[in-house]
């Protein structure tokens, strides 16, 4: 019985000491630590809401908003991939190359291309992290005949689930600001200067090597 | 990369700023385009401002052609072969605005842009036009037998900033191309002849557009709502003005409805018909002028021909006169509108055989077939190689004549 009662016990530290080793590294997952140096890539897709035009004394446009009338831009979607360097564990710089269609009022396609540089903050909760970045860049946009080389500033936001130091997963949204300014002597009348504004939300997937 | 060239390349990135290949801003032209009506067929609450025929094979009896009907939305067509109520659409583009013939060329203002098509399928944009230049309008050119038009002209406008108020975007009307079976020729600028102000319009050009067209056989007449002008041919290729028509015996103050040059049409004396109308809040015009011209010249004096007591004032028509050569006479489009001062007719007939007004005017009671119609402005009037004359009103359809048919109920709805 006696003998028994020590396998019993000598079982049960047996077990707890086998159990230290994966407490040791559980504690080492909850942080993913960046360093310096270190790059991310992601990838994203999703749709693309277009919210409307701004001329830029403040006017915003009464038609092609989204809800305004059955004639506006419709829904789009949007595919894009990012590159960011970390040089903190919390601070990273990047650019990104964005393709977004939506369907005109006669189904025309506007095709917006972005390319912008970004710089993010995460904030991080492990196993999450929320990045808020600031792009700022050019589009070229497409519509019918025409086409546009356009600045644009991209604000975003984001969650990103850390399934491993490797990979994340998550959703983000960006608001695309497109700026058309037309100046006199141009081809483009200064009349025709206007502010376009897009929201996207993607799910996405980000590599880190 | 040290800071200046990090500054260079900044400012190269900001000179290319919102480069757009066109005349348009992009989102700008979004937020115009007006959804294409992609169902139905022209229906009969429909806006019809222009028609056109585009003859695709002259040696069959009667030619074979396809019939252009625009009025703002889509650009609808009927080849010979498709029934009455039946119409195709072409894809142009949105918006359209107008369209027309030219030589063998059909012509449409969509989206703010002109383009061009040989078959009325296959449409690519016309060069040549003066940056700036926004097209707005094409005009038919009627020859001398008032019935047949070879040539347009093209309305532009041009968008600047209001020298009173620099937040303001006025569009200036003044410039005009002539369409015809060689091509665009152009920009003519018709200046105001009186104008003297530096304020709006700047420079003295004409702030209104370009109305009504005739040709004489080698000279042009033209009407916007302020003036009329006698267009030499020796103006062409000149950018500068017209020349205004002598306006001796024409009212000063007047807004001008369209005109019609008649100068082939058999056991009539070659004449210009101009018809004036009332202006807003004014009692001026309502009048048919008739100048006597041989080709090439113009009248010395004017006949004033009152519609009568019946239609004594002619409301602000839109610029479509037509000569109807089973009844030897003028079709005149007349406005509109709101209000029973106002009242429109439709449209009027002026027989020329008695140098008078229709003693049973062209009106709801009898020719067309709904009450409705006086109360919308005919848009244009047209005459189809195929034997129909046709009628498009503002919102109320395209409605067709066919001379060959009955001459006490003749109007249907097509």
């Amino acid at each position: 019985m006696i003998k028994l009662r020590l396998s019993c016990l000598l079982l049960v530290l047996f077990l707890v000491a086998g159990t230290l080793p994966l407490g040791a590294q559980a504690t080492e997952l909850n942080y993913d630590h960046r360093v310096p140096g270190d790059r991310s890539l992601t990838i994203q897709f999703g749709p693309t809401f277009p919210q409307g035009f701004q001329s830029f004394d403040g006017k915003l446009s009464s038609s092609n908003l989204i809800g305004a009338n059955m004639w506006g831009i419709a829904v789009g979607g949007n595919l894009g991939i990012d590159l960011d360097f970390y040089l903190t564990d919390s601070f990273r710089l990047g650019g990104g190359l964005r393709g977004m269609a939506a369907l005109g009022p006669n189904d025309y396609t506007l095709f917006i291309v972005p390319i912008t540089f970004r710089a993010s903050w995460e904030f991080k909760l492990y196993p999450f992290s929320f990045p808020v970045g600031l792009g700022a860049g050019f589009s070229f946009v497409n519509y019918q005949s025409q086409t546009s080389f356009s600045p644009t500033l991209a604000p975003t936001v984001g969650a990103y689930w850390n399934m491993s130091s490797s990979w994340s997963f998550g959703l983000g949204a960006t608001e695309w600001i497109i700026f058309q300014p037309y100046f006199a002597g141009g081809s483009v009348p200064p009349s025709d200067s206007r502010i376009g504004y897009f929201s996207d939300v993607t799910l996405g997937a980000i590599y880190h090597f | 990369m040290n800071l200046h060239t990090l500054l260079t390349g900044l400012a190269v990135l900001v000179l290319a700023t919102s480069c757009t290949a066109g005349t348009e801003g992009i989102f700008a032209s979004i937020e115009k385009e007006q959804k294409i009506v992609t169902t139905g067929n022209l229906n009969t609450a429909a806006t019809v401002t222009r028609m056109a025929e585009l003859i695709t094979d002259a040696s069959t009896t009667p030619k074979t052609g396809i019939l252009f009907v625009s009025g703002g939305q889509a650009l609808f067509t009927k080849s010979n072969s498709m029934s009455v109520g039946t119409w195709g659409k072409s894809s142009v583009g949105q918006n359209v605005a107008a369209v027309g013939v030219a030589g063998s060329t059909v012509y449409a203002v969509a989206g703010g842009e002109l383009w061009q098509s040989t078959d009325g399928s296959n449409w690519t944009a016309t060069t040549g036009l003066a940056a700036g230049d926004i097209p707005y309008d094409l005009i038919p050119v009627r020859e001398a037998d008032g019935v047949t038009t070879n040539k347009l002209i093209l309305v532009t406008m041009i968008a600047s900033t209001d020298p009173g108020n620099s937040s303001v975007t006025l569009y200036q009307y003044g410039r005009i191309y002539l369409l015809t079976g060689t091509g665009l020729s152009g920009p003519f600028t018709l200046m105001s002849p009186d104008y003297t102000s530096t304020g709006w319009p700047p420079s003295s050009v004409l702030g209104d557009p370009v109305i009504s067209a005739a040709f004489d056989g080698s000279n042009y007449y033209l009407a916007s709502t302020s003036y009329v002008w006698y267009w030499h041919s020796g103006d062409s290729g000149s950018a500068t003005s017209a020349v205004a028509l002598p306006s001796a015996s024409l009212p000063a103050s007047t807004c001008y409805t369209g005109l019609i040059y008649l100068g082939t049409v058999s056991g009539v004396t070659p004449a210009l018909y101009i018809g004036t109308g009332i202006k807003s809040g004014t009692t001026t015009g309502g009048s048919l002028f008739v100048g006597a011209a041989a080709p090439g010249s113009t009248p010395g004096s004017w006949t004033t021909i009152a519609p009568g007591v019946t239609y004594s004032t002619l409301p602000v028509a839109f610029g479509q006169f037509l000569y109807n050569n089973v009844n030897n006479s003028l079709w005149i489009a007349t406005g509109n509108t709101t209000g029973t001062s106002q009242q429109g007719t439709g449209y009027m007939e002026y027989s020329l055989a008695s140098s008078s007004f229709s003693t049973t005017p062209i009106t709801n009671s009898n020719n067309y077939s709904s009450s409705a119609i006086p109360t919308y402005a005919v848009g244009c009037l047209f005459y189809s190689q195929n034997g129909f004359y046709y009628l498009g009103t503002r919102a109320h359809g395209l409605w067709y004549w066919n001379e060959s048919g009955s001459s006490t109920n003749p109007w249907t709805q097509d």
